[in-house]
């Protein structure tokens, strides 16, 4: 899409300085409850780290981080709350029955290009993403689809190959955000960077690099329970700035209200100032040692259960995290459902370890390959590490890699350790485990070969009851834990921060915002 | 004159034929592709294995070469693997960004390097000639990431005078513009001061030691006249030539220093590409860069020509 | 009239005719090259002694991290406790093999091509001249990040990327020197008599062209400490916890507003090196230009 021409600062403020006259007129003018014009509360000012590549939720390539703003423009069938329970959005209503799927959709939603939102609409998104041509990135996790057949034009339904328990919280997602089909046809492959879907806020420019600006969609169809017309913003600029120093000190003045997230070092210097609350939704950078099982030593099992042990996790998080950190035995976090906390979390001993490592037929000056990507605080742990294995006898090697190398060295198996980050909780285990964990997982970077683990995961995943959930992810958290084919790390605490004097966020249940009740002022 | 300066201009040909291979087959040598950025660091094999069928990677590679050289010869840079906007479009986007850079330290240089130079001249051998000639040695030294680090210490971290990194478009806010490009222009500025200075000072001293220069300061000429009109008048082409000759040295220092600064110039658009395995992007932005400097090097070796008489062809 | 010079980028004038004795005492009177020789001595001796501070360098103690400049520890500590002034001396050897190793390399490697570009002529000078230029305007830093990031991080990789630049440089130099001695009389007179051509280029031009040859490698040889410097400071160099003193300043910046020394003191380490480097390399012009019979004009 074309990028309209600058715009300038002064006819931002002009624009906002509008809005705010017309709310004072509302205001004077009494309760004008549910009017969708004029409720406006000025600009938000977003500092962003992770600029998307493509708005087109469909091709969107971040895990979850793309979704605060996707959240802007989009909305899907159905929503995740923080809890975990579905509730309504574009549908009114769904029913399961067996291997279908049948929603009722809400009547009178239109595009942001106004095109009406309708079944039609709705079956051809979903196809959209399984179509192969589309090259979507969520294709596979709408891949046990078979069918979607318009009923009449407010139902739709879906038809599974089998029972899919996890589908309606995919559609929650990415995977089911409803994009305008005229807009996106109309852009071909340049609709990633002109979002037009039903969401609370429509684009006005995106200057890669600079800024993006969106603005209120006036004829947004969700109300707040008091009835009144939302979103509340006027507009909502998000900035993008990559240095968290940057980020930390916009904030601090005020040049920007909300921020995704800060490393520990920045924003434990935040925690005195009255005006910046850090909100900790429980999101956690949880960090990772992959463990190569296809080489000497650690295609063995006591190498590595002795590895699981020579490591000072709390001395690691003191250092790496400024103290802001939890422990915890997996990937999953203390508030996830399928925590378990008596999985204990590996005890740290030195001696022991050398010992172990010595037992294991692992000699003293053992050569060892730890890579790491290149950004902080990642080679500061990795330097951790390697002095804690030194003094259990063994001598790393350091390799700090850009990104690209970095994944391709890990996929092509020259390493013997790996560290990485992953953030948690994702809004199911399945995405959490699977990707690092199965056989087939694209980030098995441990090159695990286990038919147990592989078992354990398809149960977590196929099973529709939670309870029973509970007890599969236990299994494999049990499993990897005993085979040591990762270790755990510490997880880094990521809170939401942002200006005091903003309110009414709502979030995801992986953390990423939704502002359509955000609102600045007291 | 004309032949030689028809023959000049296709030697660049050859050149930039060896830069564009080069190039390319460089960038084909880094590990990994441009797969994570678009698809994200856990998309599956299969989805990998699409995308480079779609990015045409699957073809030989001199296939690409001469597909790549093709479209270069339609005027068509291509696109870029990542965001599919056209490589062009991306250039232009960058490009005013490095020569506002460029253009701002040169103008430092100018401004303060040439009257700095003048001044040790005139003042050789004694204390400010030995002031001016240290810091020249210092700019001529320092390294462009420890001037930036310096510069950020002091004028960002300590008196809060200038903000560390960021930018905004001139068009869009003037003033906040120039805070944001001081420190970098600055930074670029010092090397091409400190050329400018010692340029300068050494072709004035020279001049000022030839017999007409002698003659006129006899013949009772006031000696300001005398540099600034006279001496400064044969000592410029050197300068001109030298200044000039950095321009190469600048676009490599505007690549650092748009990295330190965050600035949405070509260096940074040229090195994000490098680290995304955006190849199009990078063979674009490189190539223009490259072929900037060789106009510029050959702009400055006709009028270097041109001025200098003792030169024929 | 004389041209200054620059680092990077103007080919030096030539010192015609043999430097010898009278230039080596020019030398040993110039403030400058006696002060550089003071700074180049003391590094090298610093990296000698090097590998006696190793385990202070890398002895990681995370509960004495980020000390500001004391007592216990002259310069302070880094992100990890470490002794900065112990890694300092660590990055010395860095610095030192990159002087050595990397201009060494370019300069053997240079000195041939364009020995043999310069003598030979005709076509293979034509072809070598045209991939000298494409490298030359290459932007330098991203010519060697492109190296680097293809062949790997890690010093040895840094050392390659750094020759790669520095080459074509010395190759230009060297080959211009030769294009001028070609002509003179005695040349063609040692051909006409059958001297090998090995023997003229190796035992006849060579030693005409040592002297701007040297001023030119002191100048590059700053140019390498600053790309090793550059590419270490965006974490392409030596790989941690090796210390380099561009990786030392890069680390230092995550902590300028409550460390400074941090990067302060590495990075004036290596302001020091090159400002020696630059010295040396003025004061041999100097004394070089005042013991040969004219000055030449460079074009």
């Amino acid at each position: 899409m074309s990028v309209p021409p600058g715009m300038s600062r002064r006819a931002i403020l002009g624009l906002t300085a509008s809005a705010l006259a017309a709310t004072a007129l509302t205001a004077c003018g009494g309760d004008s409850g549910g009017s969708s014009a004029g409720s406006g509360q000025g600009t938000l000012t977003i500092g962003f780290d992770n600029e998307p590549v493509s708005l087109d939720p469909a091709l969107s390539s971040a895990i979850s981080s793309d979704r605060n703003l996707l959240n802007l423009f989009y909305e899907g069938l159905v929503r995740q709350e923080k809890d975990g329970t579905i509730v309504p959005a574009l549908a009114e209503s769904w029913k399961v029955d067996g291997s279908a799927l049948t929603f009722t959709l809400r009547t009178g939603v239109t595009f942001h290009d106004g095109s009406p939102f309708d079944a039609d609409a709705a079956a051809w998104n979903l196809k959209r993403v399984i179509d192969p041509a589309t090259r979507s990135t969520k294709a596979g996790t709408l891949s046990t689809i078979a069918s979607v057949t318009v009923l009449d034009p407010r139902t739709v339904r879906i038809q599974t190959k089998s029972p899919d328990p996890l589908l309606l919280t995919q559609l929650s997602y990415e995977p089911g955000m409803m994009v305008s089909r005229k807009a996106a046809s109309a852009a071909g492959k340049d609709f990633g960077r002109g979002p037009v879907g039903t969401g609370p806020f429509v684009l006005e420019r995106w200057i890669a690099k600079s800024q993006l600006v969106a603005k209120r969609n006036p004829g947004y169809w969700r109300k707040d329970a008091a009835g009144q017309a939302l979103p509340r913003l006027d507009k909502v600029v998000v900035r993008f700035i990559t240095e968290p120093k940057t980020l930390r000190a916009e904030l601090s003045t005020g040049g920007v209200q909300l921020l995704r997230a800060l490393p520990p070092e920045e924003y434990t210097q935040l925690k005195d100032n009255a005006q910046v609350r850090l909100e900790d939704l429980g999101v956690r950078r949880s960090y990772y040692l992959a463990v190569n099982s296809t080489r000497a030593p650690f295609d063995k099992l006591a190498p590595r259960r002795a590895l699981a042990g020579a490591i000072d996790r709390d001395g690691v998080g003191q250092t790496a995290a400024s103290g802001e950190y939890d422990l915890t035995a997996t990937f999953a976090t203390k508030a996830d459902w399928f925590a378990d906390p008596t999985l204990p979390v590996p005890a740290f001993d030195a001696a022991k370890a050398g010992a172990a490592f010595a037992a294991a037929g692992v000699g003293a000056g053992t050569p060892l390959k730890l890579v790491v990507r290149n950004r902080p605080p990642d080679p500061t742990i990795a330097q951790l590490i390697q002095a804690n294995l030194r003094a259990a006898g063994l001598e790393v090697t350091i390799e700090a890699l850009q990104l690209e190398s970095y994944l391709d060295t890990l996929k092509k198996g020259d390493f013997d350790l790996g560290l990485g980050v992953i953030d948690v909780p994702r809004y199911d285990p399945s995405l959490t485990f699977d990707p690092y964990l199965s056989s087939t997982g694209p980030n098995n970077f441990s090159k695990i070969k286990d038919p147990e683990l592989d078992k354990v995961l398809a149960a977590g995943r196929a099973a529709p009851d939670r309870k029973v959930r509970t007890e599969a992810y236990t299994d494999v958290q049990r499993r990897v834990l005993d085979q040591s084919h990762l270790v755990f790390l510490h997880q880094a605490r990521s809170p939401v921060i942002h200006r005091s004097d903003l309110s009414g966020l709502a979030f995801d249940l992986d953390g990423q915002w939704r502002l359509h009740e955000a609102r600045l002022g007291r | 004159m004309l032949t030689y300066v028809i023959r000049r201009c296709l030697h660049l040909i050859p050149v930039l034929l060896v830069v564009s291979l080069a190039l390319f087959v460089l960038l084909r040598l880094l590990p990994g592709d441009p797969s994570t950025a678009i698809l994200g660091p856990e998309a599956t094999e299969a989805q990998r294995a699409t995308l480079r069928g779609d990015l045409g990677l699957d073809q030989p590679l001199w296939q690409q070469y001469v597909d790549w050289i093709a479209g270069l010869v339609r005027g068509d840079l291509g696109q870029s693997w990542l965001t599919r906007e056209p490589v062009g479009a991306a250039i232009a986007d960058r490009l005013p960004v490095t020569v506002e850079l460029g253009v701002t330290s040169l103008l430092l240089a100018t401004v303060i390097g040439i009257p700095a130079g003048i001044l040790a001249a005139v003042r050789a051998r004694r204390r400010t000639d030995s002031a001016v000639t240290g810091i020249a040695m210092l700019l001529l030294s320092v390294p462009h990431f420890y001037l930036a680090t310096l510069l950020v210490l002091l004028f960002a971290v300590t008196l809060r005078w200038l903000p560390a990194s960021g930018f905004v478009a001139f068009t869009e806010d003037p003033a906040g513009n120039l805070r944001f490009l001081i420190l970098p222009a600055v930074t670029v500025g010092s090397t091409i001061v400190a050329v400018a200075m010692r340029q300068t000072r050494a072709s004035l001293l020279a001049t000022l030691g030839e017999d007409y220069i002698r003659t006129a300061e006899a013949g009772g000429l006031a000696r300001r006249r005398i540099v600034l009109v006279h001496a400064m008048r044969n000592a410029l082409a050197p300068v001109t030539t030298v200044i000039a000759l950095q321009v190469g040295a600048l676009m490599s220092a505007t690549v650092i220093t748009e990295t330190i600064f965050t600035l949405p110039g070509m260096g940074t658009l040229i090195v994000n590409a490098i680290f995304s395995r955006d190849m199009p992007i990078v063979q674009g932005a490189v190539l223009v860069v490259v072929a900037f400097v060789l106009a510029v090097n050959l702009l400055t070796d006709l009028i270097y020509a041109w001025l200098d008489p003792r030169i024929t062809y | 009239m004389t041209l200054d010079l620059t680092p990077a980028e103007t080919p030096v004038p030539a010192a015609a005719g043999t430097p010898g004795r009278p230039v080596l005492r020019a030398l040993l009177r110039d403030r400058r090259a006696l002060f550089s020789g003071l700074v180049l001595v003391a590094t090298i001796v610093v990296a000698a002694v090097s590998p006696l501070l190793h385990a202070a360098a890398t002895a990681v103690a995370p509960d004495r991290r980020l000390r500001g400049p004391g007592a216990d520890h002259l310069l302070g500590t880094d992100e990890l406790g470490r002794d900065v002034l112990a890694r300092m001396v660590q990055g010395a050897w860095v610095t030192v093999q990159t002087a050595a190793v990397a201009v060494g390399l370019a300069l053997v490697i240079g000195t041939l091509i364009g020995l043999l570009a310069g003598y030979a002529g005709g076509w293979a000078d034509s072809l070598l001249m045209r991939v000298i230029d494409g490298l030359l305007a290459f932007p330098l830093l991203v010519l060697a990040l492109a190296v680097v990031a293809a062949l790997g991080p890690g010093l040895r990789n840094a050392l390659i990327a750094i020759a790669v630049i520095v080459t074509p440089r010395i190759a230009r130099v060297v080959r211009g020197e030769v294009l001028s001695l070609r002509t003179r009389e005695w040349v063609a007179a040692a051909r006409i008599v059958g001297v090998p051509r090995r023997t003229i280029l190796l035992r006849h031009l060579l030693p005409h062209l040592a002297g701007s040859l040297l001023v030119f490698t002191a100048l590059q040889a700053s140019t390498a400490i600053m790309a090793e410097a550059a590419l270490s400071f965006l974490g392409l160099g030596v790989q941690p916890p090796q210390p380099s003193w561009g990786a030392m300043v890069s680390a230092g910046t995550e902590h300028l507003d409550t460390t400074w020394a941090l990067s302060v003191f590495p990075g004036l380490a290596i302001l020091l090196v090159i400002v020696a480097f630059n010295l040396l390399a003025d004061a041999l012009r100097d004394a070089l230009d005042a013991h040969r019979p004219q000055l030449r004009a460079t074009a």
